[in-house]
């Protein structure tokens, strides 16, 4: 397996190249010198506005999407032993949805912190009902998946019912189910910074225990684990990382599922690695697939959701003939 | 002595399912625990790995104090229980590795090169050196035996406990893995299993215990009794 000190830097070259081509291109072109002005010195107004106010909020916020999409799935995938472990199929990301389905349509009002701490909450409420159907012994991974496939649906089509009773706009409604950072501000992204640093704190906490949880709980429990709080936690987290991704730029399928597969086929199966991996490899994923979301049908653009699904779909069939 | 029951019994709500059974498990005996299904094998296996308590009478482990505490189960018993879903993406290595896992460790729990040579001696031991990078979901029902078998050794307790009637195993992979559970008992351990397969046990065991309907009806060395006892006198 390769070691990850070698992964991490592929990953940091990535994650370089996706911020470059975020701050450097997009429909309006500014050239290098204008670039370079906006960065290290003032006067150009207009290049400092897109360079500041418009592109970088945007490649911050994929990161942050990406790394908290990619450690939530990884957190799933392990706590639940199911290689379907993913945020959005888990139905984790339904619940946000509704909770920003409501805001979008004005039946709740509450500025940025208030969005993110409901989308978090919300995404909680779908971990805690893929947490109580993983415990038990005869829900199997295609089962779990399936149920979580089911909440994902219902909730997505309760957003939906809002956004239509509200007439939201179309590229409003289409950025929420589709997933996208087009016009993030920073205003948008500081509330999430601590909902990240909650959740990757977690999952520290809970990545020495989860190693185990591979072989069931009864086996788990006979070297001295405690499988369900270890579970519980995992999918806490999750939820949380879920909900702030979901705050952030709506609904970006099959990154969670995507980033455990990649990472483990890379590094191995530790959960440790797997766990501290997913982060930088979730955030170099949305980080480049944003990039094709703005720049290939440039000067319009598809929600970064339909590059991550057009990614991660065949490797769902894949998974599931497979590996299942 | 390893486990001793006196007078176990054991009801589901207000159904029995062990009744009065006194029966000790000896170290250095292969035991083979036999019983038509609900019989109450199950539920006598999870009262050593103490996932349910008796209702009635007294388990002792080792020279342990009644109750048990979960510490020392953990410390002297290794399980595999019944109907145990295949681990997923973990090689046979990594599965006989976890074997060593200890929960204090937390973060920074490391195979030490002392780990190492146990794994490394409990493939040798369920005969799976060939097979250690293989995909545990990869290898056959007999082999994922084995490889089950190797995670317990690998935590070198004193008691193995292999709760599973080896279905889909063909017959050799089983008097295999029979004469290895011999082997090993042999070794100062007390090895338990529950099985369906009175030939193999009879010809291995050195101690059977039957069950039916809650009650021991059979504890010693195997005999031929054995079918007559389990299904009644048609079979003899």
């Amino acid at each position: 397996m390769t070691r990850p000190i070698w992964v991490l830097a592929t990953l940091g070259v990535f994650i370089v190249l996706g911020t470059a081509a975020g701050v450097a291109f997009g429909p309006t072109n500014i050239g290098f010198q204008r670039l370079m002005t906006a960065f290290f010195s003032t006067g150009d107004q207009t290049a400092e506005i897109v360079v500041w106010s418009l592109r970088l909020p945007r490649v911050v916020a994929a990161i942050i999407v990406g790394a908290c999409l990619g450690l939530a799935g990884a957190l799933l995938q392990i706590s639940t032993r199911n290689p379907l472990g993913d945020p959005q199929l888990f139905g984790l990301g339904g619940g946000a949805a509704i909770v920003q389905a409501l805001v979008l349509a004005g039946v709740v009002r509450t500025g940025p912190w208030g969005l993110v701490t409901l989308s978090v909450v919300g995404s909680l409420i779908g971990a805690g009902i893929i947490a109580s159907f993983a415990s038990r012994e005869d829900v199997g991974p295609a089962r779990l998946a399936l149920i979580g496939v089911s909440v994902g649906a219902l909730a997505l089509a309760v957003a939906t019912g809002f956004l239509t009773y509200a007439h939201v706009f179309t590229q409003q409604s289409l950025a929420l189910l589709g997933g996208s950072m087009a016009n993030r501000n920073w205003q948008d992204i500081f509330p999430a910074l601590p909902f990240l640093a909650l959740g990757v704190a977690i999952a520290v906490v809970v990545a020495g225990r989860l190693n185990v949880l591979v072989l069931g709980d009864r086996i788990a429990s006979s070297l001295g684990a405690n499988p369900s709080r270890t579970r519980l936690t995992a999918t806490a987290s999750a939820g949380i990382l879920a909900g702030t991704a979901v705050g952030i730029a709506g609904v970006v399928g099959f990154v969670g599922l995507l980033v455990p597969h990649v990472t483990r086929s890379i590094i191995g199966n530790d959960a440790r690695a797997l766990v501290a991996i997913s982060i930088p490899m979730g955030a170099a994923l949305v980080l480049v697939a944003d990039q094709a979301a703005r720049l290939v049908l440039m000067p319009s653009e598809v929600p970064v959701g339909l590059v991550t699904t057009a990614l991660g779909a065949p490797l769902m069939i894949y998974v599931a003939r497979r590996v299942l | 002595m390893i486990v001793q029951f006196e007078n176990a019994s054991f009801h589901h709500g207000t159904t029995p399912v062990l009744r009065a059974v006194s029966t000790s498990i000896e170290t250095g005996q292969f035991t083979c625990l036999l019983g038509p299904n609900g019989a109450g094998k199950t539920t006598l296996i999870r009262l050593i790995t103490g996932e349910i308590g008796l209702t009635e009478g007294h388990l002792s482990l080792l020279a342990g104090t009644d109750p048990i505490s979960l510490t020392d189960i953990h410390q002297h018993v290794a399980v595999v229980p019944q109907n145990v879903q295949d681990p997923p993406y973990i090689t046979v290595r990594e599965l006989i590795e976890l074997g060593r896992f200890s929960p204090r460790k937390g973060l920074g729990w490391r195979l030490s090169s002392e780990d190492h040579e146990i794994v490394d001696a409990a493939l040798e031991s369920c005969d799976m050196t060939q097979l250690a990078d293989r995909p545990f979901t990869k290898i056959s029902g007999g082999q994922k035996q084995r490889a089950w078998l190797g995670f317990c050794l690998a935590q070198q307790k004193d008691m193995v406990i292999l709760d599973e009637s080896l279905q889909g195993v063909d017959y050799f992979s089983k008097q295999f893995f029979f004469g290895l559970l011999k082997d090993i008992a042999a070794q100062d351990k007390a090895v338990v299993l529950i099985t369906h397969d009175l030939d193999l046990a009879a010809r291995f065991a050195d101690n059977v215990l039957v069950l039916k309907d809650g009650v021991l009806v059979y504890d010693g060395p195997p005999t031929d009794d054995l079918p007559s006892l389990l299904i009644g006198d048609r079979a003899a």
